[in-house]
């Protein structure tokens, strides 16, 4: 099954359809999140919020999947789980009220996040092999003492001007696109 | 952008600057315009492809937002979240009545089982044991992972679960010439070959395993032994079996179990 007819399925609604999308999918998105922190709660919770988005994003967007319908939903899945994690860190590290938001105005802006993501990792799968590759440890968090040993550079102060030089092509790439635009203010 | 500013922005995000360099920083965004849209941007690039990190919007009320969220409250949408809730727990009954009848069909089995031997003293049926004890979905997900062939192992386990063998070990091959530290890409290489009768090219996937220093290797073992005895090795199975029960190593309790049935 190609991934436009579980598109226009999910979008239509399409109660079989969407049992199938469960019986294959749930329980390897029910394993990540149990083995990141999460319950069965929340598994339940970010794999519907995860249908509701891509539903959403056909609609608007006509969106096209190139990996799998079930692979991208899997990575819709775990950005989303990626993006409740943090919200949570940030409300205990802030210890404040954080603002009550309605749930419509969060999906949407999950949407938007999930977009910036996609065109980010699309970016840095178009550069250089090698500036993907120091770019990765650099975004990893590595330390530059880390990246010297297992690359080929002979010093710290090398590695720190290619990760310069990578992020400024990134970065070019990134705001050459015309989808950022309308995430620039964002 | 100087490569001097990209290094402080870069110690402020990794929390590396003092308290007061920390202040002078602030002071700066607040005043030059040029480099907090720098700052943003190295901000989202940061959280978003930082695995441990996501980059959330700060502006929620930005127009593009308020057509999505337009959307998402059209009663179309709010109508098919209804269906998605159903099939959720649609879902929960479905698996219920799977653990029934999964349940009821091992009675079954173990009554078959018991019959043949009581009965019939039939010989053991290697290719049940194997089938048991190989547990194709219990094996370690790769999904938590967050290296560089991330993403080749999640196709990887993913076409493992559709039986994909062949296309499975082309993937393994590629990470396996990337690194060579992960113990799980051997096994899951092993029962990919296994599973498709390709008994040699198993054998040497696992010794290269056990010989390896990983913390793992001793799985090599275990699965050596399932190895065998879907090729029907029954010798070459009960000695992995007893290395795995004499030295304890992973699995030991069935391997014991099954030397007794063999």
């Amino acid at each position: 099954m190609d991934s436009s007819f579980y598109l226009n399925a999910l979008e239509k609604g399409d109660s079989k359809v969407i049992s199938r999308i469960y019986k294959i999918n749930f329980s390897q998105v029910k394993r990540f999140i149990l083995q990141n922190k999460g319950g069965m709660e929340d598994a339940e919770d970010i794999f519907q919020k995860a249908l509701l988005q891509i539903a959403v994003r056909h609609r608007k967007e006509g969106i096209v999947i190139k990996s799998s319908f079930d692979a991208y939903l899997f990575t819709v899945c775990k950005n989303l789980w990626r993006r409740e994690l943090n919200n949570r860190k940030t409300r205990v590290t802030n210890n404040e009220i954080v603002e009550q938001v309605s749930e419509a105005r969060d999906n949407a802006s999950a949407i938007i996040e999930q977009k910036r993501h996609e065109l980010f990792l699309e970016k840095l799968n178009e550069i250089s092999d090698n500036c993907k590759n120091i770019l990765s440890m650099f975004f990893a968090k590595i330390s530059y003492a880390e990246i010297v040993e297992s690359t080929e550079y002979n010093s710290e102060t090398v590695v720190r001007q290619r990760v310069f030089k990578c992020k400024k092509k990134l970065t070019e790439l990134i705001k050459k696109d015309e989808r950022y635009n309308s995430l620039r203010e964002l | 952008m100087n490569i001097e500013d990209d290094i402080l922005i870069e110690q402020f995000l990794r929390d590396q600057l003092s308290e007061e360099e920390k202040q002078f920083f602030l002071e700066r965004i607040d005043t030059d315009d040029n480099f907090k849209k720098h700052f943003i941007f190295e901000k989202q690039l940061f959280e978003s492809l930082n695995e441990d990190s996501w980059s959330t919007v700060e502006n929620t009320n930005a127009s593009e937002i308020e057509e999505y969220k337009t959307i998402f409250e059209s009663e179309e949408i709010k109508a098919l979240k209804e269906v998605i809730k159903q099939a959720s727990k649609k879902k929960d009954k479905t698996s219920k009545i799977r653990i029934i009848t999964l349940i009821s069909g091992l009675a079954a089995a173990v009554l078959i089982l018991i019959t043949l031997n009581v009965f019939q003293n039939s010989p053991v049926d290697v290719d049940t044991i194997y089938n048991n004890n190989i547990e194709l979905q219990k094996l370690p997900s790769f999904i938590t992972r967050g290296g560089e062939t991330d993403t080749l192992l999640i196709k990887a386990e993913n076409l493992f679960k559709e039986k994909k063998y062949k296309e499975v070990i082309t993937l393994l091959d590629e990470v396996l010439s990337k690194e060579k530290e992960n113990s799980n890409v051997y096994l899951y290489k092993a029962i990919a070959h296994i599973e498709l009768n390709e008994f040699d090219a198993a054998e040497s996937v696992l010794d290269t395993l056990i010989k390896s220093e990983l913390i793992d290797a001793e799985k090599g073992y275990w699965y050596k032994s399932l190895l065998y005895l879907k090729s029907k090795k029954i010798k070459e199975a009960k000695e992995e079996l007893k290395k795995t029960v004499d030295n304890t190593f992973y699995n030991h309790k069935k391997a014991k179990k099954i030397l007794k049935e063999l």
